[in-house]
């Protein structure tokens, strides 16, 4: 088990290498390359240009040719991101790591509460639907999957806006619900928990909802799979009472796949939490990043994506280690 | 995952021969299947006869009725209307006639785009597939570079680049093609691999190879008429997925370009104006909505007909 450990962690790092080799090719494409962000500023000259290109080590030293050059600038790139250095964001007028680190207890408070209501909600619904399978609420659940599957993230947070936001929900009497705060993390000045709850709703419930049909589905299927098994049949034939058979013989083999799932759906929800920021103007780290990407702020992306890169190889190594952790059938070599 | 699932059951199952006839019985059984495929007649019907049904110019603003805020939807007023259905957008468009173009845009990008994708991942995953060794090891390991950056910042990023460098403010529809094409491979590379992978070893190959079969005619004539239910099912969903990836591009303002109308960028200025007019922002969200929603019916009726050992 520790050597697997040991070998699966490093292989991630020259998946990690490779990455940000690519992601430093596509940044240096950008226009006017890693200077670019200078261009678009009327006070600086040719001259500065060239000035600052020499001095940041941009242009080849006489006698290297360009693409020798251009992997030692990638190392030199590495070894400064190794060291947290990962350059000067131009639109925040601050180094990146501090504009992300700034940014990133937002995004971390609404992913996390998102995900933490998307996997409690999924399993439910998915055990739910794997016990009565083929029943009205199985269909239910189903269709809300599809609906999950289907729904553009941001086209949903645009309707909760109408819906409990901007007009609220008529139920007669002329009372409305709704009144739910549609922008920010906050309204006072001051931290107040009811008030981080109100604005946290319609964001959590628009970030949740494409996760929580994931994994109502996964779970299902999983569930079904395991309530054949031979084991869940001597189990009930031991005389278990139906509660400690769903769960602890069944429930706990199911969840295997599921962790693997929960892995893979990292990307989409750092995605979806880009969009969910950006129309619920959200000051976390996908706002961030689509202001950096309107001001071509390349350092800034190129720091994002790197981050989001390291956050999901790390989260696959996760998964797999628990995967092999909690299954014992799965072979280490 | 479906990566895994044996291929041949198709064939192997209670059909001995599986027809057009067995497709169609299995594909009826799901109803939310076929009802996806009335909803996406209708939506591929309006995007041809987009012109014809429309009646209003989609780019032309309204001037004669038209003095600010956005008109309404006749169900919602119909004195205020002046014939536009669905009401206008803010400023004074017909909604009814742009979501009939916008269709035209939306649906055509995402199916080229998804062809694209196909052609690319299939012909790479089939040659790892195959040859194994070095070609197999390099594309596992561009693959595992792309599952692991988040395609949607990854594609703004890019669209960014590529839109800058143009020297066009906008990027074209071409270029969105192009970019969500390069960047979806990956998934159907792999699912096509896998399959090569426990294809290539089976007796009907051997034989193939026996009787003096090159590699490209066992590749194309052999085997990979024995995934490609997999890789249908994949398109058929993937679709979908383009479909609301590119209305994303398009909300955030890196894709289609106004006043060209697509599902996405009719959405963009609707938050701004959501209190004046609900419709501008309701009505192409269920556009997309209802358009996705038939895919992925349709695909999950195609992976039950094509395949019932699939998952």
């Amino acid at each position: 088990m520790f050597n697997y450990v040991v070998r699966r962690s490093l292989q991630a790092i020259p998946l990690l290498i490779l990455i940000s080799f690519i992601l430093f090719v596509i940044v240096n494409n950008a226009p006017g390359g890693p200077l670019g962000p200078y261009l678009q500023n009327p006070h600086i000259t040719q001259a500065d240009i060239e000035r600052l290109s020499r001095n940041l080590g941009v242009t080849p030293p006489p006698g290297v040719p360009p693409p020798v050059w251009f992997v030692v600038r990638y190392f030199r790139w590495l070894g400064h991101v190794l060291t947290g250095d990962f350059g000067w964001s131009t639109s925040n007028a601050e180094p990146v790591l501090d504009a992300i680190l700034q940014r990133l207890p937002a995004t971390l408070l609404l992913m996390g509460v998102s995900f933490v209501v998307a996997l409690g909600i999924g399993l439910a619904a998915g055990i739910f639907s794997a016990v009565l399978p083929y029943s009205i609420w199985d269909y239910i659940v189903t269709v809300f999957a599809f609906f999950g599957q289907s729904m553009p993230v941001f086209w949903l947070g645009l309707m909760l806006q109408l819906g409990f936001a901007v007009n609220g929900i008529p139920v007669g009497f002329g009372y409305r619900i709704g009144g739910l705060p549609s922008a920010g993390m906050s309204t006072l000045e001051t931290f107040n928990l009811g008030d981080r709850i109100d604005h946290l709703i319609l964001p959590v419930i628009t970030l949740a909802f494409l996760s929580l049909a994931l994994y109502s589905r996964f779970t299902r299927s999983s569930m079904l799979e395991v309530m054949g098994a031979d084991y869940m049949r001597t189990a009930a034939a031991k005389g278990l009472p139906f509660r400690t058979i769903l769960l602890k013989h069944g429930l706990k083999n199911a969840l295997i796949p599921v962790v693997t799932i929960v892995a893979i759906s990292l990307p989409s929800l750092i995605a979806g939490a880009v969009v969910t920021e950006y129309i619920f103007a959200w000051p976390g780290m996908g706002r961030l990043f689509i202001n950096a990407l309107q001001q071509s702020d390349m350092a800034l992306l190129m720091g994002y994506l790197c981050l989001v890169a390291v956050l999901v190889v790390f989260s696959n190594l996760l998964a797999d280690i628990c995967y092999a952790w909690l299954d014992p059938r799965v072979k280490y070599d | 995952m479906a990566t895994a699932a044996p291929v041949s059951s198709a064939i192997d199952s209670e059909d001995v021969v599986f027809t057009k006839v067995t497709f169609w019985r299995r594909f009826r059984r799901h109803r939310l299947a076929v009802a996806g495929i009335v909803v996406l007649l209708v939506m591929l019907l309006g995007a041809v006869f987009a012109g014809q049904i429309a009646g209003v110019n989609p780019d032309v603003i309204d001037e004669a009725h038209w003095n600010g805020p956005a008109l309404p939807p006749c169900f919602v007023n119909s004195s205020q209307c002046f014939g536009h259905v669905l009401g206008t957008d803010e400023v004074g468009r017909d909604e009814f006639s742009r979501l009939l173009y916008g269709a035209r845009i939306s649906i055509t990008l995402a199916v080229t785009a998804v062809l694209m994708e196909i052609t690319i991942g299939t012909l790479l995953g089939a040659l790892a597939g195959y040859y194994g060794g070095i070609v197999d090891y390099l594309l596992m390991r561009v693959t595992d570079v792309f599952l692991s950056i988040p395609i949607l910042p990854l594609l703004l990023v890019l669209t960014g680049i590529v839109a800058a460098k143009s020297t066009k403010a906008a990027l074209g529809f071409g270029s969105i093609v192009l970019i969500i094409g390069v960047l979806s491979w990956p998934t159907v590379a792999r699912l096509v691999r896998a399959n090569f992978l426990t294809l290539r070893e089976r007796e009907y190959v051997e034989a193939a190879r026996a009787v003096g079969n090159g590699d490209a005619r066992i590749i194309f004539r052999h085997i990979l008429p024995n995934t490609v239910a997999p890789i249908v099912v994949q398109a058929t969903l993937d679709v979908a997925n383009v479909i609301i990836l590119e209305s994303v591009l398009d909300f955030l303002g890196f894709g289609i370009q106004p006043p060209t109308p697509s599902w996405g960028n009719m959405l963009a200025n609707s938050q701004a104006n959501l209190e004046q007019a609900w419709w501008a922002a309701v009505f192409p969200g269920l556009c997309i909505l209802a358009t996705t929603l038939a895919i992925n019916f349709i695909g999950d009726g195609l992976r039950d007909a094509l395949d019932p050992n699939m998952k």
